[in-house]
């Protein structure tokens, strides 16, 4: 897969290099050995200097003591670098600076290998960002790398489950997704986070649309409003997808009135489709409110439906509205 | 000079609530951290230093005093090694028990959002040591003032903070890390600073909830001149934004909205939408009638109208 961003060309590894890269280096247990280590040189020059009736073994004690804080020094900064790496690369993924991002975190998970967690966080990141860039082979690569290591009902798993399913989704294995969706139900109600729900209602949203369930994915489009809001900005996409299935609904019944009334060049509407139309309007209109639009198609392609529909099309932007979010209301993805 | 005991507390239904699910606290009594003194902490401060370095500090002297004696022609017996061992074994034993508590530390900070009484019982146990590593002192501190937040005593929060900030371990930008093998450490340097930045934002928070509008100000213009993280900065943002509000500086407000706009984008649902609120009210105040309803509708979609009441009640009163 290659992109052109600007003036760089970018190529992102293929999920092979991916599992590659990451089996070379995973996570590992610090050592005890090495927390112990200067205790036990200490203790092993004192005992040598106690035998050892010279001038010089009276100072090769404070030596090693010396040693041991410069080595000590020198790893807690080591450290503390890494740690600034990796937080400046969950700032750029704020961002949506994709590529920076990717790029310092591919980077960072060799040095991290000894540092479970921070390791962890990487490889999540290196997950979102091949997701975000549309490489979804090489996400769920990422995402079978760290959800192998972790234990299925741990907080930090559950989510990463809920985006792997969402991935294999936009992926078109929706028989995986099914499943994964399926094994994920007890574990959503168990942990009992907001984020963890809203981003599996998400999930389920993009499911029914995918699979033309667009019935079910508007009989409880009353709860979604509060059920998406942990979600934030990102909520935009339930909108965006509830209002696609408002739209479908609206066709279904305006075809099924044409049959009905056999008459094909009929342009009235009847009050149901008139009723869906209205409601895919409605959902489309706060679904822009959050999200500019380009964005909005470029995660979720069946969303350019909306725009090419003369019943619904993208909302009136208000002066101020286009003030502010105009920059970033662009034109659409090719 | 008397150790800083825990009191026992009153056994209530938080204290129990929060307890469960944590096997080990739901058998000892609760107790709580008597109320800060900071004549005490800027005592027990000195008192580490001091007691860290003692034993240290004397086996090197003894050893100092062997090699004289050595060089006056007298035998040096086992008996003077064995004085420097039992020092260096001193030493060794007070570093041991710092890194006991330092592994507590973590558990502590987890505790504080899921547990506040049993982080409350278990700071009080770690706090009346007597002596520990200064920067582990200091930053357990910093987790009491980070709970009496949590707990919604400001005033507390502000004078923890303030004693704090008189001691600035490892210089101005402080910062405390978790490492594998030793647990914490404290470093120096300008991409440092997160700790005494996250202290200085819930210091900017307590000022703001009793209403010292000028203890404000000046921890305001503190986190100004540090060097904060993104996410730091949305922290600030949002805060600079009630304190403007809150003394009328309506017009600073909205300098720069469209880059505001975007920041709060990349806060948590609530806290952006509580943002897009606070910036409504300042552009309904400032009669930028159509930016405020726009941006009226997309805290709507944000933030519920409790969770609004619960961050910001003076954007709430007028939503």
């Amino acid at each position: 897969m290659k992109r052109t961003e600007s003036t760089t060309s970018f190529e992102p590894p293929e999920p092979q290099q991916v599992r590659e890269y990451l089996d070379a280096h995973p996570p590992r247990s610090p050592s005890r050995w090495a927390a112990w280590a200067p205790l036990m040189a200490v203790g092993f020059v004192v005992s040598i200097a106690w035998q050892i009736d010279a001038g010089w073994a009276n100072v090769l004690p404070w030596l090693v003591v010396l040693g041991v804080i410069v080595v000590s020094e020198m790893r807690v900064r080591r450290v503390a670098r890494l740690t600034d790496e990796l937080a400046h690369a969950q700032e750029l993924a704020l961002q949506h600076q994709w590529l920076p991002t990717l790029q310092l975190a591919w980077r960072l998970v060799p040095a991290l290998s000894g540092m479970p967690q921070l390791h962890g966080r990487s490889v999540a990141l290196i997950a979102h960002v091949f997701d975000r860039l549309r490489c979804y082979e090489s996400a769920l690569a990422a995402y079978d790398f760290l959800l192998q290591r972790m234990p299925a009902e741990h907080p930090a798993a559950v989510h990463l489950r809920v985006q792997r399913a969402i991935t294999l989704m936009i992926n078109d294995q929706l028989v995986d997704a099914d499943d994964a969706l399926r094994r994920l139900r007890g574990d959503i109600e168990l942990l009992g986070d907001a984020g963890a729900s809203a981003a599996y209602r998400l999930a389920q949203l993009v499911q029914e649309v995918l699979t033309f369930h667009y019935d079910h994915a508007v009989a409880c489009a009353d709860e979604l409003l509060d059920a998406l809001r942990p979600l934030g900005i990102e909520a935009g996409y339930g909108h965006a997808l509830v209002a696609l299935s408002w739209l479908n609904v609206a066709r279904s019944q305006h075809g099924a009135d044409r049959d009905a009334t056999n008459d094909q060049s009929t342009s009235g509407l009847s009050s149901t489709a008139e009723h869906a139309y209205a409601q895919a309007a409605k959902w489309w209109s706060t679904a822009t409110l959050l999200m500019p639009v380009s964005q909005l198609i470029d995660r979720f392609a069946p969303l350019r439906a909306l725009i090419d529909d003369a019943h619904v099309g993208p909302p009136t932007m208000t002066p101020v509205q286009a003030q502010v979010a105009g920059a970033r209301n662009h034109a659409l993805p090719a | 000079m008397p150790d800083e005991q825990p009191r026992q507390q009153p056994p209530s239904d938080a204290g129990a609530t929060d307890n469960g699910g944590v096997g080990r606290e739901e058998q000892a009594p609760p107790v709580t951290c008597p109320p800060f003194d900071p004549a005490r902490f800027h005592q027990r401060m000195t008192m580490d230093t001091w007691l860290i370095a003692a034993p240290l500090l004397a086996a090197f002297f003894v050893l100092i005093v062997m090699e004289l004696w050595r060089d006056m022609g007298q035998a040096v017996g086992a008996g003077g090694w064995l004085v420097v061992l039992c020092l260096i074994g001193l030493w060794l034993w007070t570093v041991v028990r710092s890194r006991q508590v330092m592994l507590r530390v973590p558990q502590i900070t987890m505790l504080i959002d899921t547990a506040p009484s049993s982080a409350e019982d278990m700071l009080a146990a770690v706090l009346s040591r007597r002596v520990m590593e200064r920067p582990l002192r200091w930053s357990l501190y910093h987790r009491l003032a980070m709970l009496r937040h949590r707990q919604g005593s400001m005033h507390e929060v502000v004078a923890i903070g303030n004693a704090l900030l008189r001691h600035r371990i490892g210089g101005k930008s402080a910062r405390i890390l978790a490492d594998q093998h030793w647990r914490i450490r404290i470093t120096r340097g300008a991409a440092g600073g997160s700790v005494r930045n996250h202290l200085l934002l819930i210091m900017t928070e307590a000022h703001l909830m009793v209403r010292d509008l000028h203890g404000m100000h000046q921890t305001l213009c503190e986190l100004h001149r540090s060097k904060l993280s993104l996410v730091e900065r949305l922290q600030l943002l949002a805060l600079q934004t009630r304190y403007e509000l809150a003394a009328g500086y309506v017009s600073n407000v909205l300098v720069g909205s469209d880059e505001k706009v975007h920041l709060a984008e990349m806060m948590p649902a609530s806290q952006s939408g509580a943002m897009h609120m606070m910036l409504a009210l300042a552009a309904q105040r400032a009669g930028q009638t159509e930016f405020a309803n726009w941006l009226r509708q997309r805290a709507r979609l944000l933030i519920t109208d409790q969770q609004l009441k619960a961050l910001v009640p003076e954007a709430a009163q007028t939503s």
